[in-house]
C-alpha cells in the first residue's frame, strides 16, 4: 500500500469474510473511489484514515462481498415488481386462503391500482394452504368485485381467475376445455371455480395486457431492489430476447442501472442483435459476422453482454428435460418410458457451437438432462473445444448429471452452474421420477469440487427467489421439504457454498480479477448481513438479513433518498 | 372470429419442410396462406414478390403472409387473428425436434381448425435419423403422428431402397398414408385441399379431373374423384368408410346428407388417416344430397370406388 492512499470508509469490528481462500478473514477493509484500497489488520488499514473518512463499525454484523447471480432472469425482475407474491414459506407469507386476500389488498393499497385494473399474483399453489382445497373465484369474488385478479400457479402452467377476471378473459359456462388443458368446473356445474392450466391458461396469459417501454423503465429501479435488498450486485438477464435488450440498452443509456447487468442473447436471435452493432449482416439465426465478438465482454454504462445463451432441453420437475434413461413415471402426456427430447438436433448444436466457438465468444448452455448434457459435450469435442483454451463453458444447472461427465466437464473445461435448491423444492419429485440414486446425483457439488471443477451455484430467479441464502443452505444440507437428506455425499462445506456465490460466479464471467473477494484493487462491491453466514447454526442461515448492500462504494439497500 | 383451418408441417431436420414452404409461397394457387416460419433466413422469395417486410413479417405480393415464430409461437399464432379476414389457410412450420401433435394442438386452442398434421420424411435418411441416440424417438413420434406422411427425395434411392422404406414405415407408423414426393414437391391441393379446383369438382359433380398434370414430370399426377348420392346415406357406412380409406387418398372433403340426420348437412374434411363430421345449421334452399370429393393416386380412387359399391 502506498502512502498515498486515503480511505474514504473504513469497515472493521465485525467479521470480514474475504471470500479469498488465501487469507479467509480480515480485520479490516478501506474502501475509496468505489474500489477496495485495503484490507488486513486493524492497524494496518488504518493508515488509510484521514480526517474525512468514514469510520463503520460493524458491531459484530459480517461484511463480505456482495453476491453475483449466476444465473437467472433479470427480464422477470421487471414483471414481478408489479405482481404480488401469493406463495407459500419459504417464498412469500401464505398458509391460507384469508392470506391472499390479506396481500392482494395490501397489493391494491402500495401500486395504486384502481377500479377495473388486473391483480396479478404468482407463486399461488394448492399446497400452501390450510384448507387443502383449490382457491376458488367466489373467494376472491367478494374482496375484489371490480378488478380482474390473477394468481399465476407456481409451475407458471397455470392460474386462478376470480369472476371479474374470466369474464374479463371471456371464459365460462360454454367455454369447451382445450386438449392438453384444465378448467375447474364448480361441481354440478359448467361454471369455471377458479383454476386453468396448460392449454387453457398458455393463450390467455399471452394476451395479457403489456406494460409499455416507458412504464417498463420506470420500474427499472423497483426490479434492481429485489436484488439490492437480497445483497446481490450484479445480475444475469440469462435468456435475453432481442426486445429486451433494446430496453435493457436504453434503460443503461438513461443511467438508470446502479446494479451491474449481465445479458446472454439467446442464440436464435443473436444475429438480429448484432444487426444492430453491424447493420450490414444479413446471416440467419446460427450466424455470427466477424465483428460480433466486439459487442460481447465490456460493460457499456452497467449492461454487459457476456456470451450465447443455448438451450438444450426444459425442466426435469416439468418431465421437459433430455435424459439418456427413462423415468420411472410416464412423461407429460403420458408417454411410456419417457427420456424427454432435446430442444435442437444435434446437426444444429453442433454447428452453432462450431461458429461460437469459432468467434471466440463464450458459451452458455441450459442443459439439466444428462443426454442434453451428452449434446454439448459431443458438439464441444467437436469444435476442438480443450480445457487448457479456457473458454469457461458455463453448463447452466447441470442438473441431473451422471458420474462419467464430470470428467468429461474437466477435459473439456465446462464450468457446472448448479442450483442446489433443486433438492429441496423439486427433490421429492425428482426421487419419484428418477428413484434414489439418480436423483442424489443432482447438481453434484461434491463431486464437482473434488475434480477441481469452479462451479457457481444459482436459483434461475424467479423460479425461485433471488435471495441466496437458500442456494447456500441447500448446498450444504441438501435438504428436502421433509426433512431428509438428498445425496449426502453431495454436500459442500460452507467456504465452498459461498465461493459458488461469489468468486466462482465472478469467474464464470471473466470478472474474478474484479470481483467475487475483498482483495485491493476491486470493486467495493459490498454486502453487510446481519449474521455470519460460516457459524450461524446451519438451519438459521436462510434467516440471515442483509443490512447494507453496496456497489462500487454506494449504498444501494437500503435505497438512499 | 371466422375459423381458418390450419395445418401443421413437420418432420426432422433436411426432410425438406422449408423447400416445401417455399413452393407453397411462390405457387398457393390463389389461396392467400399465412405462413409461420421458425427462420425467415431459411425462406427464398424473389425479393420483386415482396411487398413489405418489417422484421417479424413478411407480405408478398400474391396475398400470402410469412411470419416469423421468434418471439413464440402462441404470441405469433394470436397475431393473424388480427388479421383473419386477409388469411384462407395457415401453415405452422413445426421444428425439426417438435412434435407436429402438439404444434397442432396448440391451434386449436386459439380455436384455429386443425386441418391436418402433415410430417415430411427423406426418403434416404429417415431410417438412420430414426436410430440416432438422441433424436431417434422425437423422429418416429413425429412419423407417428403424421396425419399424411410426405416421403421426400424419393429419387435419391433406387426402388429396392424405396420399397424397404415403405415397409419399415408400415412396420414404425402402421396406417399412415403415404405421399411420395422429390423435392419437396407436392400438388398444394393434396396438401391444403381448399383449392378452387376442388371446389369447382364438388360444384360439378364431375369425376376424374386431374389436378396436377403436365409441366412437371417429378410430381405423381394426383387426381380428384367427386361422388353425388341424392340419396341419404347412412352414419355407420360413412364412418366405415372414411375410415378404411385407402392410404393414397391424401384428402376429401364436402357434405353428406344422413339418413340419422336429413334435416341438418354434416361437412366431412379428411386429410390422410384423420377425418372429422362436423354438424351444419340447416339445408337453407340447397337440396339435400350428398356431395364429395376425394383427392388421390388414380389408383386408390379405384379402391373408393369399390368401398361405395
Amino acid at each position: 500500500m502506498s502512502d498515498e492512499k486515503q480511505a474514504e470508509v473504513i469497515y472493521f469490528g465485525g467479521p470480514i469474510i474475504t471470500m479469498d481462500d488465501d487469507r479467509p478473514e480480515v480485520e479490516a477493509i478501506a474502501v475509496a473511489g468505489g474500489r477496495i484500497i485495503a484490507t488486513g489488520q486493524k492497524e494496518y488499514v488504518m493508515r488509510t484514515r484521514t480526517d474525512e473518512t468514514k469510520v463503520v463499525d460493524l458491531a459484530g454484523k459480517t461484511l463480505m462481498p456482495s453476491f453475483i447471480d449466476s444465473h437467472g432472469h433479470f427480464m422477470n425482475a421487471l414483471q414481478i415488481v408489479k405482481w404480488a407474491n401469493v406463495s407459500g414459506p419459504p417464498v412469500g407469507p401464505i398458509t391460507r386462503i384469508g392470506d391472499i386476500i390479506a396481500v392482494l389488498e395490501e397489493h391494491v393499497k402500495k401500486h395504486r391500482i384502481q377500479k377495473g385494473e388486473w391483480i396479478v399474483g404468482y407463486g399461488y399453489d394448492v399446497v400452501s394452504l390450510a384448507e387443502g382445497r383449490e382457491l376458488m373465484a367466489s373467494d376472491l369474488d367478494p374482496a375484489f368485485p371490480d378488478n380482474p385478479v390473477m394468481l399465476i400457479h407456481s409451475s407458471n402452467h397455470g392460474a386462478v381467475l376470480n369472476s371479474a377476471g374470466f369474464e374479463k378473459v371471456g371464459i365460462n359456462e360454454n367455454t369447451p376445455t382445450p386438449p392438453g388443458g384444465i378448467i375447474l368446473r364448480i361441481e354440478g356445474s359448467q361454471q369455471p371455480a377458479g383454476l386453468i392450466m396448460e392449454t387453457a391458461f398458455l393463450p390467455i396469459f399471452g394476451n395479457m395486457p403489456q406494460p409499455t417501454e416507458e412504464e417498463l423503465l420506470e420500474i427499472f429501479f423497483d426490479a434492481q431492489q429485489i436484488y439490492a435488498s437480497a445483497g446481490v450486485t450484479t445480475c444475469q438477464e440469462g435468456a435475453t430476447h432481442a426486445k429486451d435488450l433494446r430496453l435493457l440498452r436504453k434503460a443503461a443509456q438513461q443511467g438508470r442501472l446502479y446494479l451491474d447487468v449481465v445479458s446472454l442473447p439467446l442464440i436464435f436471435e443473436v444475429p438480429a442483435m448484432v444487426r444492430e452493432y453491424v447493420p450490414a449482416f444479413t446471416g440467419g439465426p446460427m450466424e455470427l459476422p466477424d465483428e460480433a465478438p466486439d459487442a460481447f465482454g465490456t460493460y457499456r454504462n452497467r449492461l454487459k453482454l457476456q456470451g450465447i445463451k443455448f438451450a438444450m432441453d426444459g425442466s426435469p420437475q416439468a418431465k421437459t428435460a433430455f435424459w439418456s434413461e427413462s423415468l420411472l413415471t410416464p412423461g407429460p402426456g403420458g408417454e411410456e418410458n419417457w427420456r424427454g427430447q432435446p430442444l435442437f438436433p444435434p446437426e444444429q448444436v453442433n454447428k452453432a457451437l462450431a461458429t461460437i466457438y469459432g468467434e471466440g465468444i463464450q458459451v452458455f448452455c441450459h442443459a439439466n438432462g444428462d443426454a442434453a448434457i451428452d449434446m454439448i459435450i459431443d458438439g464441444a469435442r467437436l469444435a476442438g473445444v480443450k480445457a487448457e483454451d479456457d473458454r469457461r463453458t458455463v453448463i447452466i444447472h447441470s442438473q441431473v448429471m451422471r458420474p462419467d461427465q464430470i470428467d468429461d466437464y474437466v477435459e473439456l473445461g465446462f464450468s457446472p452452474s448448479f442450483f442446489t435448491s433443486h433438492c429441496f423444492f423439486w427433490g421429492d419429485t425428482h426421487v419419484t421420477n428418477l428413484g434414489e440414486k439418480r436423483a442424489s446425483f443432482i447438481s453434484p457439488m461434491a463431486s464437482a469440487l473434488r475434480a477441481g471443477l469452479i462451479f457457481s451455484n444459482h436459483t434461475d430467479f424467479s423460479v425461485t427467489p433471488i435471495d441466496p441464502t437458500l442456494p447456500l443452505w441447500s448446498s450444504i444440507t441438501r435438504k428436502m421439504r421433509d426433512g431428509n437428506v438428498l445425496g449426502p455425499d453431495e454436500r459442500v462445506d460452507r467456504w465452498n457454498g459461498l465461493k459458488a456465490l461469489t468468486i466462482n460466479a465472478a469467474w464464470q464471467l471473466y470478472e474474478e480479477d474484479q470481483k467475487g473477494t475483498l482483495e485491493a484493487g476491486k470493486l467495493a462491491d459490498l454486502v453487510i448481513l446481519d449474521a455470519n453466514p460460516l457459524t450461524v447454526p446451519e438451519d438459521d442461515i436462510q434467516n440471515i438479513k442483509v443490512v447494507e448492500t453496496i456497489k462500487e462504494g454506494v449504498t444501494v439497500y437500503p435505497p438512499q433518498a | 372470429m371466422k375459423s381458418i383451418p390450419y395445418t401443421v408441417i413437420g418432420g426432422y431436420l433436411g426432410a425438406g419442410k422449408t423447400t416445401l414452404l417455399n413452393s407453397l409461397l411462390r405457387d398457393s394457387r390463389g389461396l392467400r396462406l399465412a405462413v409461420l416460419v421458425n427462420d425467415f433466413g431459411d425462406i427464398n422469395i424473389d425479393a420483386d414478390l415482396i411487398t413489405s417486410h418489417d422484421g417479424e413479417t413478411m407480405q408478398l405480393a400474391s396475398g400470402c403472409i410469412c411470419c416469423s415464430l421468434a418471439d413464440g409461437f402462441m404470441q405469433a399464432l394470436a397475431r393473424l387473428r388480427d388479421r383473419a379476414d386477409q388469411i384462407d389457410h395457415i401453415i405452422v412450420e413445426a421444428s425439426g425436434v417438435s412434435d407436429p401433435v402438439k404444434v397442432g394442438q396448440y391451434g386449436a386452442i386459439l380455436r384455429y381448425e386443425l386441418d391436418g398434421v402433415i410430417v415430411l420424411a427423406d426418403a434416404e435418411q429417415i431410417r438412420e435419423k430414426a436410430a440416432n441416440k438422441y433424436v431417434g424417438e422425437t423422429v418416429i413420434r413425429q412419423l407417428r403422428g403424421a396425419d399424411l406422411l410426405v416421403l421426400n427425395k424419393v429419387d435419391l434411392v433406387t426402388p429396392e431402397e424405396l420399397a424397404g422404406v415403405h415397409a419399415w414405415l408400415e412396420a414404425t407408423a402402421p396406417g399412415a398414408h403415404i405421399v411420395e414426393a422429390r423435392f419437396g414437391k407436392v400438388p398444394p391441393s393434396v396438401l391444403l385441399g381448399d383449392l378452387a379446383d376442388g371446389r369447382a369438382a364438388i360444384e360439378s359433380g364431375q369425376a376424374y379431373a386431374d389436378i396436377h398434370t403436365a409441366g412437371d414430370d417429378h410430381t405423381d399426377v394426383y387426381r380428384t374423384w367427386s361422388l353425388a348420392l341424392a340419396e341419404p346415406v347412412r352414419e355407420a357406412h360413412l364412418k366405415t368408410m372414411l375410415d378404411q380409406m385407402p392410404e393414397g387418398i391424401t384428402r376429401a372433403k364436402g357434405f353428406v346428407y344422413l339418413e340419422e340426420d336429413l334435416d341438418h348437412p354434416y361437412v366431412v374434411q379428411l386429410v390422410g388417416r384423420r377425418w372429422s363430421l362436423e354438424k351444419q345449421e340447416s339445408w337453407g334452399e340447397r337440396r339435400p344430397e350428398t356431395r364429395l370429393v376425394f383427392i388421390g393416386l388414380p389408383g386408390s380412387v379405384d379402391e373408393i370406388d369399390a368401398l361405395i359399391a
